[in-house]
């Protein structure tokens, strides 16, 4: 087994101590509630929503929050001398927030499919979640990095969700248009929306231009790699070290 | 044979005027335990921090084991070990389960807990450690640097918080691992850890070494090579100082051993602390 799975098992059990995992199935758990309050016809509008926004805004918490309280208690710098390197830690940081999410968006995929009988494309669900979890985890490793404490990346999160997805939801539920439909792709979570129709074939799901999806997919990768050579890695032990 | 070789090492922190470390030379041989003293904020920590990898793009040279630092890998930490000067734990995990996080990560593994047995942990193994005390977290924190079984300790300030007995029982350990043939870099203010452990000493000092040598020399090349002797005379105790240089063939001395009811004998070999003082100008907290 490698360093980096055995950190990524070890990662993840501390999440279950923790009750991170446990907070997001409860999470879950509220979503399932909601969908089969509103009935079937709603829930398959609502269901991409919930997943997107779990995926992208839980991960940017789940990863600040991580990573606060981590520098409280002093353990990211004793994880830096270990035979593990800085990019292990950030990717396994990440894959957990990934799994996260994934476990997160399969529960309920699987109950809206089983109990509701709402189709899912599983496949581009899982591929999906993980990209929106990735850039969020990201943005979310970026934002408390830049935070100096636990309210300031609480700041800097709303700032980020309300700026980037109050509009992506707006035009999502079709309370805006024209322009801000050109422009929603420069959005992660209206990009995560948008797949979202992809995953659960709702409504526009058939006109969807492949290069645009493409295309969408690349600037998502493009957005982490940038946060992740030009700022997180070459940071990562400055911010870890420090006290 | 030197396991650590530093030549004109210098640090600056970003946004900081001055160097943290400025033209520091030191060798750390294998098998000794060597001290790096000095005030708050002299640069002893940046020092144990560049030499365990966590600060880079520093000026200068640092050879381990023949090779420069910067070209090692992750596999630098396979042999090494670090006690930091705060406890380093996750709060909701148990002391056991804390251990067996960071064990994991290593090739080399050695069972936890009969360290854990030897620093007084057993019983409170499956505690979380949000429970422990200070001095629990200090020494768990000892047993982290030697899960992987090292060749090398980093150890900052690895009495901190520890009671008498608990300190004695991690000086004890840090006796065994040298006597195993492991080399330690000690980096502390407190002279009785210094007393107990440290073959060699440098004292740090706004980033530069300003006096290196044995604890034993520096005592002597500070101290005042007299001899006071304290007898009790009908007036009380009375104090007399003799030149040490002659003092086998002071007649003065060798009846007053003679004759008088002696009570102390001194040599003028000063201690550490008043070193650190004198050498730093820094008042001693230890």
């Amino acid at each position: 087994m490698t360093v980096s799975l055995r950190l990524f098992i070890s990662e993840i059990k501390r999440l279950y101590t923790y009750k991170i995992l446990t907070i997001s199935l409860a999470i879950s758990a509220l979503w399932m509630v909601i969908l089969y309050g509103i009935g079937e016809a709603n829930a398959q509008s609502f269901v991409g929503l919930f997943i997107a926004l779990d995926a992208s805004v839980m991960s940017i918490l789940m990863l600040g929050a991580s990573l606060f309280f981590e520098r409280e208690e002093n353990t990211l710098k004793p994880l830096l001398v270990t035979p593990v390197s800085t990019g292990q830690i950030i990717g396994v940081k990440v894959a957990s927030s990934i799994y996260v999410a994934l476990q997160s968006a399969v529960l309920v995929s699987l109950f809206v499919r089983l109990v509701m009988g709402i189709p899912v494309d599983f496949m581009s669900l899982i591929l999906l979640v993980m990209l929106i979890a990735l850039v969020h985890s990201m943005i979310g490793f970026y934002l408390a990095m830049k935070a100096t404490d636990f309210s300031g990346l609480l700041v800097n999160m709303i700032i980020y969700s309300f700026t980037f997805a109050m509009p992506s939801l707006m035009v999502t539920l079709g309370l805006i248009s024209g322009w801000a439909e050109e422009i929603v792709w420069l959005s992660p979570i209206g990009d995560g929306l948008f797949y979202m129709q992809v995953v659960f074939q709702t409504n526009g799901a058939d006109a969807i231009d492949p290069v645009f999806f493409i295309l969408s997919i690349i600037y998502l990768l493009f957005i982490s790699t940038v946060l992740y050579v030009g700022y997180i890695k070459p940071n990562y032990a400055t911010a870890a070290v420090k006290e | 044979m030197a396991v650590f070789e530093v030549q004109g090492l210098s640090y600056q922190y970003q946004k900081s005027h001055t160097q943290a470390v400025n033209q520091v030379d030191f060798k750390i041989e294998k098998g000794e335990i060597f001290g790096l003293l000095g005030p708050s904020g002299a640069g002893k920590s940046t020092t144990q921090k560049i030499l365990t990898k966590l600060l880079e793009h520093y000026q200068g040279s640092v050879i381990y084991n023949d090779q420069e630092l910067r070209t090692y890998g992750a596999d630098f930490y396979e042999k090494i070990g670090v006690g930091f000067e705060l406890p380093v734990h996750f709060n909701k995990l148990s002391g056991l389960e804390n251990m067996q996080f960071f064990q994991n990560l290593y090739k080399t593994h050695v069972p936890i807990e009969p360290l854990l047995e030897q620093v007084g942990l057993l019983a409170d193994k499956d505690k979380r450690v949000g429970e422990y005390s200070k001095g629990m977290k200090m020494r768990l924190n000892f047993v982290r640097a030697l899960l992987n079984d090292p060749d090398f300790l980093f150890l900052d300030e690895v009495t901190n918080g520890l009671d008498p007995k608990n300190a004695k029982i991690i000086k004890d350990m840090i006796l065994a691992f040298k006597a195993a043939g492991g080399t330690v870099l000690l980096t502390t203010h407190l002279m009785g850890d210094v007393e107990a452990l440290c073959d060699r000493v440098a004292f740090i000092k706004n980033g530069a070494i300003i006096e290196s040598d044995t604890p034993k020399a520096l005592k002597i090349k500070y101290g005042e090579r007299i001899v006071d002797v304290e007898y009790k005379t009908d007036k009380g105790l009375t104090k007399q100082t003799f030149d040490l240089s002659d003092v086998g063939k002071n007649d003065a001395f060798i009846q007053l051993l003679k004759t008088a009811d002696i009570q102390t004998i001194h040599s003028g070999e000063t201690s550490l602390e008043d070193i650190f003082i004198l050498i730093t100008g820094d008042t001693y907290d230890g």
